[in-house]
């Protein structure tokens, strides 16, 4: 298998951060033409290893190689220089300022003379290149965020050759930190194309959550479980993503993992019915029923309007037409204390920025919805119970925190996950909208909160269920409605025994 | 397999961030304390009954200026005009004392109402940033009370209303004189509602996620408006205080508050980003300033440079407080 030095090796890597080894002696090398896949759960250590490769942290113990010279990166910059290019998983580039100077900031210095940048020669150069990786439609004398994300992302990719190239490394080092993470459907196809043809010029190193992805791009698979390689996959073709799942997490899959025997096959009263729900320009004439302990899910690509439906039926985005009924009541243009006053929940898919009071306590965090329900507590706050209540949930809930007292901030995600569920089933909910509830949360929480939407569901909650991952909402799912451009396309009855596969409603879906 | 060293450090970080939470908690205490202890040694006049009740006097203004700064720092945004809401009522009320008699000072508390409102408003509803509208409030409202008296000081006519008079600076209740009294009074009024009214939750939600509070169902809008609101009134309560201290209105009689009030809420513990510390620690805050002031004049520092100390002393507290990883960008 292997010839010679590969161009990019690491011996017994080992990291540890204050109360985890994050690393634990790992080695891998990867080389010319070859993708190499990095998978693991959260917290495995798959963005440990690019960091030490690339400078941005220094190893405990343990060696990096590039092109078989052993190198110690101090900084990001110098591993530019060694031939080593990450692309973030937020973008790395200055949005106000014009492509060309992306492509080669902070290295202007190749292009200048008596100690002034020559902007005409970067911009041929930024022509030259955009046109030798097929973007010649991008302008690069325009500014950076006329550009859509997933153009950006390609750009990154493009900056990181034209650095190289600069800087005279003739294969560079690449390390694709999940670079679909914002990415759609087509636009994932689009980049994996790319990274597919340009692997021959490179050394790829790819980081992805999404396993059948990693799947799809690699020709080397490394599976990463606490902080240490599980296994080492030379032969992808037959590698199943179950198999890959396995590895990671060692425990097997499928029904068990979405306790799809609690899902329950007689229904209740309706709790939730919408009829013609319009929202301008996100979704069109939207219509459905959600029972008393039925699960309904939303499948889509991003930009489908799945979202935003659950937003809108909350009350947190406009509604343009149509309507939300609520156990008979209707609501023509649903508002957010309205929804809560009506015990409707919603867990945002972005729990950090929308969804928890980063600086509050866990306790703080749990009482909120509660407490800024008018029609549940009063101008005055009663301390105990809101402790009380705290500490029931946590209990309930198995929240892995040293106290109710504690930030939440210093929480796992999956621990924080919980506490914003906690919030809702504080505040007592008849029906919760939960959007990408699992996202960022390690396999072992996901049961957790697995068990807990099942546990709602045998009281009569009725629970709307948006993800991204088609595995979650098929297993958890009574019915899955599939959604594209704003329109409502398919409707799929997923009963316990008799599941659709994804193929199926990828089908719908693109 | 995670190594016992790995565990050793994982109580190592535990025992780390325990420490920053208690250097937080009680480290302006021990600050005051420090102070205190150097100034007492530098001059053992400092630590006496008399000067130490003439402390409480001078920082009872204060106290109230900054609680009402508190609520707005808390909700992660700022209010630059509580000096100028102290200088309107001052003379404003003077004058209105004159004119109609002094009975009517006491409608002052209205005028802090309303110059909260407007700030509240300009703030919350025309979506203007608070450091600016108040920035412009103050000015408008300075000028605005010296068009009405006309630039000049107006001494308070006291003698036919004694009562009104007493109540505010005259009478001692024991050995407490009746401005520290009323202060506290405001005071733990404030830290109640801090602590146990929603109106005080909603104001630390505001300022740790806004975004969350408002996707929980607050009327975000709302209490930004109470929050200026209730900093108005606090500042016009402070400011009837001053008027009945000095026994006159005069101009710029509010200007150094505007810095110490603020200084004073976050030297306590509610950083500028706003989110977490509260009224319950604005107290400390104004005791080190109050210490600070009163402590350099007995120790015969040079006026000017007690200026100095006291601007360092300010950037010193906001750098030790701000919560840097919530502000990504300061501009």
């Amino acid at each position: 298998m292997r010839v010679g030095q590969p161009l990019l090796e690491v011996r017994n890597l080992c990291k540890s951060y204050p109360g985890v080894q994050a690393l634990n002696d790992v080695s891998l090398y990867a080389d010319k033409g070859q993708v190499v896949g990095l998978v693991g759960e959260n917290g495995a250590g798959k963005s440990t290893i690019l960091n030490l490769i690339c400078g941005t942290q220094a190893a405990d113990s343990g060696e990096v190689f590039v092109g078989g010279n052993k190198v110690g990166f101090g900084s990001y910059h110098e591993a530019n220089l060694g031939g080593v290019f990450r692309i973030f998983q937020e973008l790395a580039l200055v949005p106000n300022i014009a492509v060309y100077e992306n492509l080669f900031l902070s290295h202007e210095a190749h292009f200048s003379r008596y100690q002034l940048v020559s902007h005409k020669r970067r911009i041929d150069r930024a022509r030259e290149l955009l046109a030798e990786f097929g973007h010649s439609h991008i302008d690069p004398t325009k500014s950076t965020d006329a550009y859509d994300f997933s153009s950006r992302q390609v750009l990154e990719i493009i900056k990181a050759f034209a650095l190289a190239e600069v800087l005279g490394i003739e294969t560079p080092i690449i390390l694709l930190d999940e670079p679909t993470a914002g990415l759609a459907g087509e636009e994932i196809d689009f980049l994996k194309a790319m990274v597919q043809e340009l692997k021959h010029r490179a050394v790829m190193v790819f980081v992805s959550h999404r396993l059948t992805e990693v799947l799809e791009w690699s020709d080397r698979i490394y599976v990463l479980k606490d902080g240490q390689v599980a296994a080492e996959i030379n032969d992808v073709a037959h590698l199943s993503e179950g198999d890959l799942h396995k590895a990671m997490v060692g425990r097997v899959r499928e029904e068990q993992f979405y306790r799809e025997q609690r899902q329950r096959t007689e229904l209740g009263e309706p709790v939730l019915q919408v009829s013609g729900l319009t929202s301008a320009p996100y979704f069109q004439d939207v219509s459905f029923t959600v029972s008393e302990g039925e699960i309904l899910g939303f499948a889509g690509v991003l930009g489908s309007g799945k979202s935003h439906i659950g937003r809108a039926i909350f009350g947190a985005a406009n509604v343009s037409d149509g309507e939300v009924i609520l156990r008979g009541e209707t609501i023509k243009h649903p508002t957010i204390d309205q929804m809560t006053k009506r015990g409707v929940g919603w867990v945002p898919p972005d729990r950090h920025d929308e969804g928890l009071f980063l600086s509050f306590s866990v306790c703080w965090n749990i009482s909120f919805a509660r407490l800024a329900c008018p029609a549940k507590s009063s101008s005055f706050l009663h301390l105990g119970f809101e402790q009380k209540q705290a500490r029931e949930f946590v209990a309930r809930m198995r929240v892995k925190t040293p106290s109710i007292w504690t930030q939440v901030d210093s929480l796992s995600g999956g621990n924080q996950q919980k506490v914003v569920l906690a919030r809702w089933l504080a505040l007592g909910v008849n029906c919760l909208i939960l959007d990408n509830p699992t996202r960022g949360v390690d396999a072992g929480a996901k049961e957790e909160i697995y068990d807990l939407i099942r546990e709602l569901t045998d009281r009569g909650v009725a629970i709307v269920l948006i993800s991204d991952d088609l595995l979650e909402l098929i297993g958890l799912s009574n019915r899955v409605i599939v959604m594209k451009d704003g329109l409502l396309v398919s409707e799929n009855a997923t009963p316990p025994d008799n599941k659709p596969t994804e193929a199926e409603l990828v089908q719908a879906m693109v | 397999m995670v190594s016992g060293s790995a565990q050793a450090g994982a109580a190592a970080s535990q025992r780390r961030r325990q420490y920053a939470k208690i250097a937080q908690t009680f480290g302006p205490f021990v600050a005051l304390i420090a102070l205190i202890v150097v100034f007492t040694i530098v001059n053992h006049h400092f630590f006496s009954i008399g000067n130490l009740f003439n402390i409480l006097r001078q920082v009872s203004v204060l106290l109230i200026l900054a609680t009402g700064a508190t609520f707005v720092i808390l909700m992660g945004s700022i209010d630059l005009s509580v000096g100028a809401i102290v200088t309107l009522v001052g003379l404003l009320g003077a004058w209105v004392a004159r004119k109609f008699g002094l009975p009517w000072i006491l409608v002052m508390p209205v005028v802090g109402i309303v110059c909260g409102y407007i700030n509240g408003w300009l703030f919350a509803y025309a979506k203007l940033p608070s450091f600016l509208v108040t920035l412009g409030t103050q000015f408008a409202i300075i000028g605005t009370a010296s068009y009405i008296v006309h630039g000049h000081p107006i001494a308070l006519q006291v003698t036919a209303h004694p009562i009104i008079n007493n109540f505010f600076v005259g009478d001692y209740i024991g050995p407490i004189p009746n401005i520290i009294l009323w202060a506290m009074v405001v005071y733990v009024i404030c830290i109640l509602a801090g602590r146990y009214t929603r109106f005080g939750r909603f104001m630390f939600a505001i300022g740790s996620g806004e975004k969350v509070a408002e996707l929980s169902g607050v009327p975000v809008r709302r209490f930004k408006l109470y929050g200026f609101i209730v900093a108005g009134l606090l500042a016009a309560i402070g400011g009837l205080l001053l008027t009945f201290r000095i026994q006159s209105g005069a101009p710029g009689m509010g200007d150094p508050y505007l810095l110490t009030a603020i200084a004073a809420a976050v030297i306590g513990g509610t950083p500028l980003s706003g989110g977490i510390g509260g009224p319950s620690r604005t107290i400390i805050g104004v005791l080190i300033i109050g210490v600070l002031q009163n402590g350099m004049i007995v120790a015969n520092i040079n006026p000017f440079l007690q200026i100095i100390i006291q601007g360092v002393v300010v950037i010193i507290a906001v750098a030790l407080t701000l919560d840097r990883a919530k502000i990504h960008l300061v501009k």
